[in-house]
């Protein structure tokens, strides 16, 4: 008699548990230089998609690891695959707010060359307007007629203090986002974006002599210090310092390929490594946002950019409480170590996980 | 070469060439046309947003722009500059409600630069923002929408039709145009007051418009939009007199009446500051290189911004390709020009096929005035607002 009483209530229970979770789904809009198919920008968007905890209100493509008009095929495609493309895909900025290719190809002879330029990257590059390879076929599916930062603004206006901007690239639509209006940081709930190094500890060479230079605040410097100055109600920084504490390895593309879904698909015809370093950059902004049980250790430190153009130009700028200057910085929260097996698992589950319906 | 590359290129030139083929080819024509047929018609065939922080000179710009039958306004978006936004945005309905024209719709932009913090000119502006002319709150609102959204949607109305007439800092042209990458591409011209290439105001180097955004200046410069310049080189030649204040002052219209106010106003303030100069009619003179460019002399550069220097940020630097130490043989030049998009930052209408390369051969993407006719400008805008 109790036996058939516990197992009636606990069907109730998980009923009633997945009722109120999906009352109070969390509202993110990805923003993100979302090149593909595959690679960390894309399996980030995929584990805040693949997630029961999110709304997902939309993706923002922004030029970066790759030029805004590939990403945005790539990220439609993408969507194609599981089957979600009632999530908008928004066209933000092609250009960074001020850097240009060719003035970058000059600092470079003066300073030394950058081994990441994104979609500026000698090796990849092509026009802004090809998309490249696409092994994934094209999208039918189009990107919203509105662009990237009117939406931001739009949606923090209709959602107030209850949407997280999760920012995986550099943050050019986020600072026009406040361009146009000065509240939207304010009105956002938090800002969690992977970006920043501080002092790796590693032996790459990306990193071993510029520990201060980070591909995302490097790539669009104006903007990074317009949204790391405006008055966020809190913001959470995935740096290079953490992900190098990652590794993305073939065995993690196996376990996750073990799984019939259509993301398991997606990743495992289409994720690869390269070279030596693979780290799950934006993969771990994601699933720390999405636990915070992920990470073990934090910090706080405030963060501005130097924009000067000389050889640090687009290098991060940190300082602790004490010793803050005495500018609109506002405090962030740095994430500095991690629970390695919990954030695999969360990886394999989630990649490998059905894909929740809208 | 490729048809999609065709029609950049025919644009390109079309900015390029020489004034007198820029006047037979649109703006001149239409503008001589409109004055002669238009005011009595009332045709207005030349649609324009004018983005402003007024500011003296600037409230005299909105007054002439709504006295101008030619011009058809389809929006004015205030932005931070001569005074913050909460006063540029209450003065621009101020100027729609003393002209009558409270159908123009006013959205409130920036209210501060894209990437600095916003230094005002209050030293030449007064207080309020009109030299201390009081005039009463204005009881027309703005619209809801935020400006860089209504500029981007009237623009994207009217591809190919739109002039953008900016006589502040560029901050809402950049938000609009870093927003959305193929819009440059459907704007028909800008014509700005702003830059110098002889020197500055607010500091010796750089004009005050470029100065207070400088990065948002350098977006528009890069941005391929044909772009006309009306800076100190030539707006410095035009001051106001007490004769022009006599003549507003005798004029019946309430435009009239106010412009007399806010000028006498101007002048009193400007002699108090102990300034040698009377106040310049910058804004109103960059208007006029719209109406009747006839009125000024241009000649082709390559403009860009300076957005770091200790002592030059906000400095416009102009390179003659006519002049310079690059200059090429025709042939190199007309194969330099073809081979570039004319698009800075975005793709044309018609969509390209090559990256944007327009800072790497210093092709011009400016058209600089250089002189006036000072009597016929004043003519103009002295005629129009005491009409």
């Amino acid at each position: 008699m109790k036996v058939i009483r516990i197992c009636f209530v606990i069907p109730l229970l998980i009923a009633s548990c997945l009722a109120c979770w999906s009352q109070e789904k969390r509202k993110v809009i990805i923003d993100q230089d979302a090149a593909g198919p595959g690679g960390t920008d894309q399996q980030a968007i995929l584990m805040l998609v693949q997630s029961p905890q999110t709304e997902v209100l939309g993706i923002t493509v922004v030029t970066g690891d790759a030029w805004l008009k590939e990403e945005l095929a790539h990220t439609l495609r993408m969507l194609e695959l599981i089957d979600r493309t009632d999530i908008p895909v928004l066209r933000g900025a092609e250009y960074p707010l001020v850097r240009r290719k060719a003035e970058t190809e000059l600092w470079e002879q003066r300073y030394g060359s950058v081994s990441w330029l994104g979609a500026w990257t000698p090796r990849f590059y092509h026009p802004p307007d090809e998309l490249g390879k696409m092994p994934e076929g094209q999208p039918t599916a189009k990107p919203s007629d509105e662009d990237a930062a009117h939406f931001l603004v739009r949606m923090v206006k209709k959602y107030p203090h209850q949407i997280t901007i999760y920012a995986g690239g550099p943050m050019t639509n986020i600072a026009l986002a406040i361009a146009i209006d000065p509240e939207f940081a304010s009105l956002a709930k938090e800002l969690v974006f992977m970006g920043a190094s501080l002092s790796p500890q590693t032996d790459d060479p990306e990193f071993l002599n510029l520990p201060r230079h980070e591909f995302n605040i490097w790539f669009d410097p104006e903007a990074a210090h317009v949204v790391l100055t405006s008055p966020w109600k809190k913001i959470v920084c995935t740096p290079v310092d953490i992900s190098v504490k990652t590794r993305m390895t073939n065995e993690l593309i196996g376990r996750v390929k073990a799984a019939n879904t259509p993301a398991a698909h997606y990743i495992a015809t289409y994720s690869r490594l390269f070279g030596t370093y693979n780290y799950l950059w934006d993969e771990l902004a994601a699933a720390a946002w999405l636990d915070a049980g992920v990470i073990t250790k934090k910090e706080t430190r405030y963060l501005d950019v130097d924009l000067d153009r000389g050889a640090g130009y687009g290098n991060i700028l940190t300082w602790t409480e004490q010793d803050k200057a005495k500018i609109e910085t506002q405090p962030v929260e740095i994430q500095v170590d991690l629970d390695s097996q919990k954030f695999y698992q969360m990886f394999v589950d989630l990649l490998s996980a059905p894909t929740p319906k809208p | 070469m490729s048809s999609s590359l065709m029609g950049p290129v025919t644009r390109r030139q079309f900015v390029t060439s020489s004034t007198a083929a820029m006047v037979a080819a649109g703006l001149g024509a239409t503008a001589a046309s409109a004055q002669s047929a238009g005011a009595a018609s009332g045709a207005a065939s030349m649609r324009v947003i004018i983005d402003t922080d007024p500011g003296v000179d600037d409230a005299f710009a909105l007054l002439l722009a709504m006295r101008s039958p030619e011009l058809k306004i389809e929006a004015i978006t205030p932005v931070a500059g001569n005074v913050p936004l909460s006063l540029t945005l209450p003065n621009a309905l101020r100027m729609v409600e003393i002209s009558g024209r409270t159908d123009i719709p006013v959205a409130a932009g920036a209210r501060t630069p894209l990437v600095r913090r916003l230094v005002t000119a209050a030293y030449a502006h007064g207080e309020n923002g009109l030299g201390g002319a009081e005039f009463p709150e204005p009881k027309t609102k703005p619209v809801s929408e935020p400006a860089a959204e209504l500029i981007r949607r009237i623009i994207r109305k009217y591809p190919g039709e739109v002039t953008l007439i900016t006589l502040g800092p560029l901050t809402n042209i950049a938000a609009a145009l870093g927003t959305d990458s193929e819009l440059a591409g459907m704007v028909k011209g800008l014509v700005m007051m702003g830059g110098s290439l002889s020197g500055g105001n607010i500091t010796p180097a750089a004009e005050f418009n470029i100065y207070v955004d400088p990065e948002a200046a350098r977006m528009v410069f890069q941005s391929g939009i044909p772009i006309t310049m009306v800076g100190l080189d030539v707006t410095r030649k035009t001051a106001l007199t007490d004769d022009h204040v006599r003549t507003l002052a005798a004029g019946k219209s309430p435009v009239s009446q106010a412009a007399a106010k806010i000028a006498r106003n101007a002048i009193d303030h400007n002699r108090a500051q102990g300034f040698l100069i009377g106040p310049n009619m910058h804004d109103s003179l960059a208007l006029t290189a719209f109406l009747d460019p006839s009125i000024l002399r241009f000649d082709d550069y390559y403009v860009d911004v300076e957005v770091n220097g200790e002592l030059t940020a906000g400095q416009t630097l102009g390179y003659s390709p006519n002049q310079g130490d690059l200059r090429r043989t025709p042939e190199m030049q007309k194969k330099a020009e073809s081979s570039m998009v004319i698009r800075g930052s975005a793709p044309t209408l018609a969509g390209t096929k090559i990256s944007p390369v327009l800072r790497d051969k210093y092709i011009p993407n400016t058209r600089v005035a250089l002189d006036l006719d000072s009597a016929r400008f004043f003519e103009l805008l002295i005629g129009r607002l005491s009409n």
